[in-house]
């Protein structure tokens, strides 16, 4: 290896001052690096590691001990994943964690909406209104109550994350709750302590029918098709549909016009409107909504169903 | 049919409960409808949305909210009208060009299900894909809503 000797560097200055009122000037060079390290040919600087600190500890670490122990540690592991953690009591830990959170809501949410950077979320019309005064949205701090919360919830979670679970951040109340039905085949109800917030007491009810509700729509969601079948009969549920499969087009160039053109998928519609190829706009209609009306195609965004 | 009994339309009472609608809502445009059960238009679009809010169901829940129970908003949203319907996805209002001039919110009554659903999916679409504001698939602008 080639290594940049110290002539090579340019523009070096010899040390002037030490000093400049009370300031430490440092000379422009390289010389204090080199005494160091050294650059490589490519100016890459490498510390000279003949220099490094003896540490006799390390010296004396019997590194055949060591091997023995960790052996033992893993078969340990093998065992049983618990047996280090006997102080980590999973159940209290999660029921901890399933009071801070709501229904829906993930820790690193929960996190969030306990303490984040701007205090609490704003709702819609509190960012309309502050648009609308043009004032800076001052919202405050979160609270005591919530700052405590917040420390409690992360110290929680971040026990949790110790035992190798990475993905806790990301776990839902749901998943918090099912975790801990594992542990309690026999008691599967939802703690109580988790009603403390009145607030959310107050819209308890409404929370039960929106997750009804959420349940059925992901449901649906997920097997479209057979939801589609089920219910071939009226064409009205292939709005649903529409919404999870690729949506297709017909045209016709007037209103008036008995002659319709297609099916077309989303894309083609979206190129041809793009190339102009429809100077004047065209009669489009989803050919899923086969009496539904139909539109002038300058107001669609085909965009939207690529 | 017993089904269409859970699709009635709920309303909110108060201003916690529509802010709390929309902020809960993750997945789905949420729709709000301010007036007064007993208003004639009110009456109209209630029909249309009751009609609607099942087909929707997968990308849109529909609320009502009586502006005399909940005036919190009507200074705010400019809600004078008899009858107003706004959208909001993720939190967010989601402006519509309606071709109207007024992008913030239908104030009329839609009689047309197929037409709501169309600008609903519209708004579903759009929000989805970060759009603030999108376009209404049919033009409501005087010289052709009559």
């Amino acid at each position: 290896m080639k290594f940049c000797q110290e002539d090579d560097i340019e523009g070096q200055e010899d040390t002037t001052i030490d000093s400049y009122e009370g300031i430490k000037v440092t000379p422009f060079n390289m010389k204090e690096e080199l005494e160091e390290g050294h650059f490589d040919k490519d100016g890459m600087y490498i510390f000279d590691k003949t220099k490094e600190i003896k540490d006799n500890w390390i010296d004396n670490i019997d590194w055949v001990k060591i091997k023995a122990k960790e052996k033992d540690h893993e078969d340990k592991m093998g065992d049983s994943e618990s047996d280090d953690e006997e102080d980590f009591d999973e159940k209290a830990v999660y029921t901890e964690i399933l009071s801070f959170l709501k229904p829906g809501e993930t820790i690193a949410k929960a996190l969030k909406r306990l303490g984040g950077n701007k205090g609490k979320i704003q709702s819609s019309s509190q960012r309309w209104k502050a648009k609308k005064q043009k004032t800076p949205n001052d919202t405050g701090g979160p609270s005591e109550e919530d700052k405590q919360n917040f420390l409690k919830l992360t110290e929680l979670a971040d026990k949790v994350m110790s035992t190798g679970n990475m993905e806790v951040y990301e776990m839902t109340y749901e998943k918090v709750n099912f975790l801990l039905k594992k542990f309690e085949p026999s008691k599967t109800e939802i703690p109580e302590d988790m009603d403390n917030d009145d607030a959310l007491d107050m819209f308890a009810e409404n929370f039960d029918k929106e997750s009804g509700t959420k349940e059925d729509s992901s449901k649906g969601s997920e097997e479209p098709k057979s939801e589609h079948k089920e219910n071939n009969s009226s064409s009205k549920t292939e709005v649903l549909v529409a919404t999870s499969s690729e949506v297709m087009w017909e045209y016709k160039w007037k209103t008036e016009d008995e002659e319709i053109h297609g099916p077309f998928t989303s894309a083609q519609m979206l190129q041809w409107s793009e190339e102009d190829y429809f100077p004047d706009g065209v009669y489009v209609r989803k050919t899923s909504n086969t009496d539904g009306p139909f539109y002038s195609s300058k107001r669609i965004d085909f965009d939207l169903y690529t | 049919r017993f089904i269409t009994m859970s699709y009635m339309l709920q309303h909110l009472h108060n201003g916690w409960q529509v802010d709390q609608a929309i902020l809960a809502e993750e997945d789905r445009v949420v729709v709000i409808r301010f007036g007064h059960d007993w208003d004639p238009s009110c009456m109209v679009m209630d029909e249309t949305l009751y009609k609607c809010a099942e087909k929707m169901k997968n990308f849109a829940v529909v609320y009502l909210v009586d502006t005399s129970e909940v005036p919190d908003f009507n200074k705010m949203y400019e809600l004078y009208d008899p009858c107003t319907v706004m959208f909001f996805y993720r939190n967010k209002h989601i402006m519509i060009d309606l071709g109207t001039g007024n992008n913030n919110k239908i104030n009329w009554s839609m009689a047309d299900v197929q037409e709501f659903i169309d600008i609903v999916e519209t708004v579903f679409r759009g929000a989805r894909k970060g759009r603030g504001l999108v376009i209404s698939p049919k033009d409501y602008s005087t010289k052709y809503r009559y």
